[in-house]
C-alpha cells in the first residue's frame, strides 16, 4: 500500500488507481496518515510547497480538506485509576517533532501565537459571534428572525 | 377538648396554610410554564430592547400534543416564522431557512419546564396585579440572589396563567429588555384545518429538507479544555462546533444556562494576521468579554451582567 501511495505522490499512477486509493482512505486504518506523510516528503524533496498542477494531488488534498480537524491539548485527569506507562523519552520526543512538522505543513495551520493582545472595541466583535449566540439562545423572536436572515 | 389541644390544632392549621401560600408563587410559575405550551391563542406582542422595538402577530396552537406557531413581523421586513414541534421555518425575501429549536425559549414561552432549577438562583415574590391586553395579570418577580444574573418580572394571566408581559431589569432596576401583549384572544379553536390553512400553503411539512450549512458540526469528540470556577448556578446545556472559514480547524460554542439567562462561550483559533483582543464591551442588552489564551480567542456573550461574562471568559483552561 505504501508503495502505491509513494507512486501517487511521484505522479506515477493513473487516475483509476487514484480513485481506488482514495476509496481506501477512509476504509483502511493508516492510509490517510501515510498519505499526509508522503505528501510532506514529496514537497520537501521537491523544495516546493506548491502542489504540482497535475490534478492528482489536488484531488487528494481536496478530499483531506473535506475532513474537519480537531486540534487539542492533553486532557488533564486526576483519576486514581489512570494507568502509568513507562517509556524512553527520546523516541517520543522525536515522534512529536515529526508530528509538529507534519501537522504545521500538511494542515497549513495559521494560528496566531503572539503574546500581546489589543483592547477589545465594539467593532472588533465578529457579527457571526452575536448571531450564533442569538441563533442558539434567543428568547425574543425578533432576534431569531434577524439571525435567520443573516445566517443564510 | 382542652384549651391546649384547641391551640395546638389552630397552630397546625396556621402553619399548613402558611406553607401553601409560600409555595404558591412557584406553583403559579410551574402552571405558567405549562400554559405557554398547552394553550391556543392569537394576539400581537410588542418587544423592546435598548436598540429597537418591534411588533409581532402570533398564533399558537397545540394540536394532538404537538405545538404549532405562526409569527409575522409587523414592522420592517415582512418576515414570517412557523414552528412545528422542534422545527422552526423562517420565511423571508431570501427564501426559506429551517432550524432545529433547542435552547430558544421564545416569548411567551420563556420559562423552563423544570422550575426547580430556578429556586437556587432566584428569589420569588408577588407584585401588583395590573391590566395587560385587556386581561388581569399577576406580577411575579424573580429577583436574582447574586450579582451574576438579571431580574425577571413576569405578568401572568390570572385565569389561564399565560405570561402576558416580561420585563428584564438589571441590579439598578433599569429595564434591559421587555415584551408585552397588546391584544390577545383565547377563544379561537384550532384544529387540523388550521394546520392546513396556516402551514401547508407555505411549507410542505411532510417534505424532508437537507441543510446547506456545511460549516456546522454537531459532534465534538475531543474536548481539549477544562472549565474552572464557572459562575454559580450556570450549567452547560449545549455544545456546537463549526468549521472556521479560511482555516482547517473547528471553533466551539459552549452554551450555559441557569434556566432563564443564557451565555455562549466561544473558543476560536486565531488567524495569523489577526490580533487577539482582550476586554469587555456592551452592545444593546448583551455583554461581551474577550480573553486570549494559547492561540485561541475566548469570547463570552450573554444578556447577563459584565462580571458574569468576564468570569466565563476566564474559566477556560487548556
Amino acid at each position: 500500500m505504501n508503495e502505491k501511495i509513494s507512486s501517487l505522490f511521484d505522479s506515477e499512477i493513473n487516475n483509476k488507481e487514484v480513485d481506488t486509493l482514495l476509496s481506501k482512505k477512509n476504509k483502511i486504518a493508516g492510509v490517510r496518515s501515510s498519505m499526509s506523510e508522503y505528501q510532506i516528503i514529496s514537497d520537501v524533496l521537491k523544495k516546493n510547497t506548491v502542489l504540482p498542477n497535475n490534478n492528482l494531488t489536488d484531488k487528494i488534498m481536496s478530499a483531506i480538506d473535506e475532513e474537519p480537524t480537531q486540534m487539542g491539548g492533553i486532557i488533564k485527569t486526576n483519576s486514581a485509576n489512570t494507568a502509568v506507562v513507562s517509556f524512553d523519552i527520546w523516541p517520543v520526543l522525536g515522534s512529536f517533532a515529526v508530528l509538529v512538522v507534519i501537522a504545521s505543513t500538511a494542515f497549513n495551520i495559521e494560528v496566531n501565537n503572539v503574546s500581546t493582545s489589543q483592547f477589545l472595541a465594539k467593532e472588533d466583535i465578529p457579527k457571526e459571534i452575536i448571531n450564533a449566540h442569538h441563533a442558539a439562545t434567543a428568547n425574543n423572536m425578533n432576534y431569531f428572525i434577524q439571525v435567520g436572515d443573516s445566517a443564510k | 377538648m382542652t384549651l391546649f389541644k384547641k391551640l395546638l390544632t389552630l397552630l397546625l392549621l396556621f402553619f399548613s396554610l402558611a406553607a401553601i401560600s409560600m409555595d404558591d408563587p412557584w406553583d403559579i410559575l410551574e402552571d405558567s410554564a405549562k400554559a405557554s405550551h398547552a394553550l391556543n391563542y392569537e394576539g400581537v406582542f410588542h418587544s423592546q430592547s435598548s436598540s429597537e422595538t418591534n411588533s409581532t402577530h402570533v398564533i399558537h396552537a397545540n394540536i394532538d400534543n404537538k405545538e404549532y406557531c405562526s409569527l409575522k413581523m409587523l414592522d420592517g421586513a415582512p418576515n414570517e416564522v412557523f414552528c412545528a414541534g422542534d422545527l422552526v421555518y423562517v420565511i423571508s425575501q431570501d427564501g426559506l431557512l429551517i432550524k432545529k429549536r433547542k435552547n430558544q425559549f421564545l416569548f411567551p414561552s420563556v420559562l423552563p419546564s423544570d422550575i426547580n432549577q430556578l429556586k437556587k438562583n432566584y428569589q420569588l415574590s408577588f407584585g401588583e396585579k395590573k391590566r395587560i391586553a385587556d386581561r388581569m395579570a399577576q406580577l411575579i418577580v424573580l429577583r436574582a440572589k447574586d450579582n451574576l444574573r438579571f431580574n425577571y418580572h413576569i405578568w401572568i394571566d390570572e385565569k389561564n396563567f399565560l405570561p402576558l408581559k416580561l420585563v428584564v431589569t438589571d441590579n439598578k432596576n433599569k429595564t434591559i429588555e421587555q415584551s408585552t401583549f397588546t391584544t390577545i384572544a383565547f377563544n379561537k379553536e384550532f384544529n387540523k384545518e388550521f394546520k392546513k390553512d396556516i402551514f401547508e400553503k407555505n411549507i410542505n411539512l411532510s417534505k424532508l429538507y437537507a441543510t446547506k450549512n456545511k460549516f456546522v458540526e454537531n459532534y465534538v469528540s475531543n474536548k481539549f479544555w477544562n472549565l474552572k470556577d464557572l459562575p454559580a448556578g450556570f450549567k452547560e446545556v449545549d455544545l456546537i462546533s463549526r468549521r472556521v472559514n479560511g482555516l482547517k480547524l473547528l471553533d466551539y460554542q459552549l452554551i450555559f444556562s441557569d434556566g432563564l439567562a443564557y451565555v455562549s462561550l466561544f473558543i476560536r483559533p486565531i488567524k495569523r494576521e489577526t490580533e487577539p483582543k482582550e476586554g469587555s464591551v456592551t452592545i444593546g442588552s448583551t455583554n461581551i468579554s474577550a480573553k486570549y489564551q494559547d492561540g485561541y480567542q475566548i469570547m463570552s456573550v450573554g444578556m447577563v451582567p459584565p462580571e458574569t461574562v468576564n468570569t466565563f471568559s476566564g474559566a477556560i483552561e487548556f
